[in-house]
């Protein structure tokens, strides 16, 4: 079954190619001509917002699974493809991707800096459009490239060791997920993704390549142990950085959960799913507690991350889970699963936004130490109520986009064992406690005696953090239109994973 | 209708977000006009629907859209208006109204008078989403929503320490009643695969029949979950420790939340559920006991409490616990009858201290205040119609609402129900004690401070509405007490509380019951206590009641205890395991493996033709001893 072309014309390599070309126009116009280059990579971003939300105008379909496929031969010598195409899911996190690469360039930075994120987007976008696991590989492999030089060049003091330490990780388990794709693609006899799930594994082939895909993906998500690059990635990270890193390249992970091990290893899924929702849980509640302790903010909100991404591998392996215990419930597994990608899709939006958030205090005082603030209600009134805001929405308050995520898991959750459910609610506790401690500390409370007074935020300040909240409240308040577009895919996904 | 409903629903909101949004810009007079006339046109449609429901006798329901489509499970927002919803709408919009106005007196001047209006009119907003939602989704929308409002009002100073360690406080207690609340809806979800009423109650039946889980019913596992929100929101023990300290918001505040509504939720949650709580009589047990023990014991506290405030908060959980045990002992129209005339005699309470709080220029200590009955008239004498509401002097309005109670629980039999009506008799003898020590402190005897002697009465934006609220603190009661035993009854399919037959019965009933007298027994003895010497009495700060000035040490537990507890969790986790196993052993240690391996192998690799040599022999013996 290969993939077939459906693209009226080639959106998505438009799509993909546009960042990246913009990009280059960026390094060729240079830091001399920065007051062109600015506008240009505004407009150009702006730009692939509006041609990512191309499809939604033209009829897309979420129930006719992958549209506006292309293919051509890529490296025919392999049988290696130039093969991409979406369906719900991929539309909702390439948008995503376009609207962070929007506010990452709205805020500024030098020439070279803007055209890092721009080829950056492009190779995102690469990662959830590929239907050929070694143009997937080639993107999942050439964004860590950016990403390097974004956080070893314009990082902190001690960004050339979290970048390594970065690099290292992730390069890591990407080696086992090549030799699973090799491996695969000599059984499937090509390189296309739906070939890949049509093969026939044994239960011990399964568990070697859900081994192989666990640990490139566990160690993007991350999940617990693998976990320890992310907060000091995020601390030596620039703000866009951490903004991409947190709201994209994290769900990198879960969707490779999403798009190799749960539709290629199904069987292995289920023998190991209660391993992987004990880490979940752990996540939750262990990086719940770490993020209590924290006195940096950065470092706070990258914990945070990762026990909000606890929700997510929990909600995915529900179905497994299920099947694991012998009584496959299709009902939790698509709550799970839903549940799983608006919290990947919320995160993605609070989490950018509390990273801009410690950015803008950033760039006026140059401190992210949390006992250095204090009422600034007092000192940057409005970014002091976005900022709740955001903080509101990452402890899961009904009516932001926080809480529908995590309320599917739960709900998910208590059908197959009641206790998972009450562990993972621990964070209802847990978030609110470290999120509005700091926010104590941060927003209210006295003004600091020796505090200088702060320059209110800038228009571009403004419009990304109006933006963002606009969004958080509007995915809270209804969320149905993303579970419109998203659910018919992961129904199937639910369907060929119970099939035998 | 829905038209109208929604207006009544959203018209707060409306107002709130043009306060909000403008509040930098807008002149005060525009910020509290937008939000009056929000909070306005929301009471007049209130008591429509009122008329709709209790005189016409119609019920809507008005399903608006899907918020989340899964298998098998279709979350809808919607509203339902029947009598509980509408009295309710109207109870909380007409105090929210006057309270509005009241605010215009107490806050004027501060700084963040615009916000202030936001919020309160945000809280309306969402204290109508909980009440008219047709089913436990909006309703959770709207539960945390008036938990954020109340939360950002007790923090509204907030550059004072005290005030936002309170509303954190209030935060996270709540949210150990939010978590109950999830789980119970996920109960509820898994087992009738609907979370709106209709469906839930339709199903009621077969959710108390069937074991869930671990061998409980659905039922009884939900409603027991849901006790959880009941103790946090309507702050029963041993959940109620955030809402003395939620004093530390501004006055009107502690009137409209803290006292007439949002408090009120939990008993509202009970009452919404009744069909599910009929079908978990265990959980109801606990209501009883969990009710009447907060009762009598928060009173306890109000005795030796001097902050003004505190000493109505305390009282308030104590009323709540009478509600609380009413709905334990089925009487569900009682305990929203109780609900609803609570809401004006202390939500008079509140204003007629902040009234006292405002001349006295923001002193709160009992010990300061004496002899303001001259220099408040108008004060003094709606705060006596409050306290003789509050103590259930007979004819007021709380003399029918804790009357009801009282017949209820004492017919409610067995060791619990005995248990129950036993507490819940010796509180009404504390209420009348502490509502006495309060009223007698403040107005009688001489001034016991300069600002005490100098007060003078404020401005009739804030005595008009102590006189309105005077009104009905007095009188609903009497005449309400028939109908709404009957129609709120009749919801549910139960025969009117026993003390709800109409006002002369219940006075008949109630004189023959020892209640009365014990309270007149009290108030003798309050008089003997407070009212001879003016000033606390001795046995206030006695040592042997140091365990009462800690309010049984739950403050200890919950500040001190607790927070260090997991702080040091945290710390420990952080240093021991995250430093120290994951990132210096697993992850570091990998790495050191990884050179070692390498500097090892490399001595291997020297360019040394024997080694080599020596490698391959070695080797294709290990193979052939292999093979």
């Amino acid at each position: 079954m290969a993939v077939v072309v459906t693209a009226p014309w080639p959106w998505l390599s438009c799509l993909i190619g546009l960042p990246v070309a913009a990009g280059g126009v960026l390094l060729a116009l240079g830091e001399a001509r920065a007051r062109l280059a600015g506008p240009l990579a505004v407009l150009c971003a702006a730009a692939t917002v509006l041609l990512a939300a191309w499809p939604l105008a033209a009829g897309f379909d979420p129930a006719a699974g992958l549209q506006w496929a292309e293919r051509r031969p890529w490296i025919e010598a392999f049988g290696v493809h130039w093969a991409v195409a979406v369906d719900g899911p991929a539309l909702a996190l390439i948008l995503l991707t376009a609207a962070m690469t929007l506010v990452v360039v709205l805020l500024g930075g030098t020439v070279a800096y803007l055209a890092a994120f721009l080829v950056l987007e492009g190779l995102l976008i690469g990662v959830f459009a590929a239907q050929d696991a070694l143009l997937f590989y080639a993107f999942f492999e050439a964004m860590l490239l950016p990403m390097l030089v974004i956080i070893g060049v314009w990082g902190g003091p001690a960004r050339r060791r979290a970048a390594l330490k970065f690099f290292l990780y992730t390069f890591a388990g990407s080696v086992l997920f090549l030799a699973a794709v090799l491996y695969l693609a000599r059984r499937a006899g090509g390189f296309d993704l739906a070939a890949f799930g049509a093969v026939a594994l044994d239960p011990i082939e399964q568990a070697w390549l859900f081994g192989a895909f666990f640990l490139a993906f566990a160690v993007k998500v991350p999940m617990l142990p693998l976990h320890t690059w992310l907060p000091e990635a995020h601390v030596e990270a620039p703000t866009g950085g951490s903004v991409i890193l947190a709201a994209i390249t994290l769900k990198i992970g879960a969707w490779g959960f999403l798009r190799f091990a749960l539709p290629i290893t199904p069987l292995a899924c289920a023998e190991f799913a209660v391993p992987v929702v004990a880490l979940s849980l752990a996540a939750v509640v262990y990086v719940g507690l770490l993020a209590l302790v924290q006195r940096d903010l950065k470092k706070l909100v990258a914990y945070s991350s990762i026990a909000h991404m606890g929700f997510v591998t929990l909600g995915l392996f529900l179905g497994p889970a299920s099947a694991a215990a012998g009584a496959p419930d299709p009902q939790a597994a698509l709550l799970g699963l839903q549940g799983a990608f608006v919290q990947m899709i919320s995160h993605g939006l609070v989490s950018a936004a509390l990273f801009v958030g410690v950015g803008v205090l950033y760039r006026r005082t140059h401190s992210r130490a949390i006992d250095a603030y204090g009422g600034l209600a007092a000192r940057l009134p409005l970014f002091a109520a976005l900022f709740t805001l955001f903080a509101l929405a990452n402890t899961a308050v009904p009516g932001t986009s926080g809480f529908v995520g995590e309320f599917l898991v739960l709900l998910g959750s208590w059908r197959l064992v009641p206790w998972w459910a009450a562990i993972a609610g621990s964070t209802l506790l847990l978030s609110a406690a470290y999120t509005l401690w700091m926010l104590r500390r941060v927003v209210f409370g006295p003004v600091p005696a020796a505090a200088a007074p702060l320059a209110p935020l800038d228009r571009a300040e403004t419009v990304v953090l109006a933006a963002l909240a606009a969004a958080v409240l509007i995915l809270g308040l209804w969320p149905q239109p993303l579970l419109a577009l998203i659910g018919p895919s992961l129904s199937g996904l639910v369907e060929g994973m119970s099939a035998p | 209708m829905l038209g109208w409903h929604v207006t009544l629903w959203t018209a707060p909101l409306a107002g709130a977000l043009v306060a909000g949004l403008g509040c930098r810009r807008l002149a005060p007079a525009a910020a509290h006009g937008v939000t009056i006339a929000a909070v306005g046109v929301s009471c007049l449609l209130s008591w429509w629907a009122v008329w709709d429901t209790w005189v016409a006798g119609r019920v809507f329901h008005h399903p608006l859209y899907t918020w989340a489509a899964s298998d098998g499970l279709v979350l809808r927002i919607g509203l339902l208006v029947d009598r509980l919803s509408a009295l309710m709408a109207a109870t909380v919009t007409g105090v929210s109204l006057l309270v509005h106005v009241y605010s215009i007196g107490y806050m004027r001047g501060d700084p963040g008078y615009n916000r202030f209006f936001a919020y309160i009119a945000f809280f309306t907003w969402a204290m109508l989403a909980l009440v008219l939602a047709d089913g436990l989704l909006l309703l959770f929308v709207g539960w945390e929503g008036v938990g954020l409002a109340s939360y950002l009002l007790i923090g509204f100073w907030f550059t004072r320490p005290r005030a936002g360690a309170a509303a954190l406080k209030a935060f996270l207690l709540n949210r150990v009643g939010d978590l109950g609340m999830v789980l119970g809806i996920a109960v509820l979800a898994a087992a009738a695969g609907a979370l709106d009423y209709p469906s839930l109650f339709a199903a009621a039946e077969r959710l108390g029949g069937t074991p869930a889980v671990g061998g409980l019913s659905a039922a009884t596992v939900g409603c027991a979950l849901f006790l959880f929100g009941v103790a946090a929101k309507s702050a029963q023990m041993p959940l109620h420790a955030w809402l003395p300290d939620s004093m530390e918001g501004p006055t009107p505040i502690s009137a409209l939340i803290h006292a007439a509504t949002m408090v009120t939720a939990g008993v509202y949650l009970v009452a919404r559920l009744a069909p599910l709580f009929e079908q978990a009589p265990a959980v109801r047990t606990a209501l009883l006991l969990i009710g009447a023990l907060t009762a009598l014991a928060t009173g306890l506290l109000g005795l030796v409490e001097r902050d003004i405030k505190r000493v109505i908060a305390f009282s308030t959980l104590s009323q709540l616990g009478y509600m609380v045990a009413a709905l334990g002992a089925s009487a569900y129209a009682a305990a929203i009858f109780h609900l609803f005339t609570h809401a004006f005699f202390k939500a008079l309470l509140f204003l007629a201290a902040g009234s006292v709080i405002l001349a006295m220029h923001h002193a709160q200590d009992l010990a300061a205040m004496g002899g303001l009955r001259r220099r408040l008239p108008l004060t003094y004498w709606t705060a006596l119609a409050g306290v003789a509401a509050l103590m259930g002097v007979p004819g007021t309005s709380g003399y029918f609402s804790k009357e009801a109670i009282l017949a209820a629980v004492g017919g409610a039999g067995g060791a619990a129900g005995g248990f129950a009506a036993a507490c819940l008799q010796l509180g009404v003898a504390v209420t009348a004690l502490y509502s006495l020590r309060l009223f007698l402190l403040v107005f009688h005897g001489a001034p016991r401070s300069p600002q005490a002697a100098a007060a003078t009465e404020p401005g009739a934006v804030v005595t008009v509405p102590l006189l309105v609220l005077a009104v009905p603190s007095l009188f609903v009661g009497a005449s309400t007490v028939a109908p709404i035993g009957a129609g709120l009854s009749a919801l549910w399919a139960l025969p009117a509380p026993e003390g709800m037959h109409g006002a002369a019965a219940a006075l008949r009933h109630g004189l023959a019951t020892p209640a009365p007298w014990t309270m007149l027994a009290a108030a003798v003895a309050a008089f003997y206590l407070w009212g001879r010497r003016p000033g606390p009495a001795a046995f206030e700060r006695a040592r042997w009641l140091a365990w009462l000035r800690a309010g049984y040490g739950f403050d200890a537990f919950y500040e001190r205890l607790v927070p260090r507890a997991v702080l040091a969790c945290g710390r420990g986790l952080a240093r021991r395991l995250e430093a120290a196993v994951i990132d210096e052993t697993l992850v570091h240690g990998t790495a050191r493996l990884v050179l070692w391996l390498g500097a090892g192998l490399r001595r291997w690799h020297a360019g040394r033709l024997d080694a080599y040599a020596l490698g391959t022999i070695v080797g294709v013996l290990l193979l052939w001893l292999w093979s």
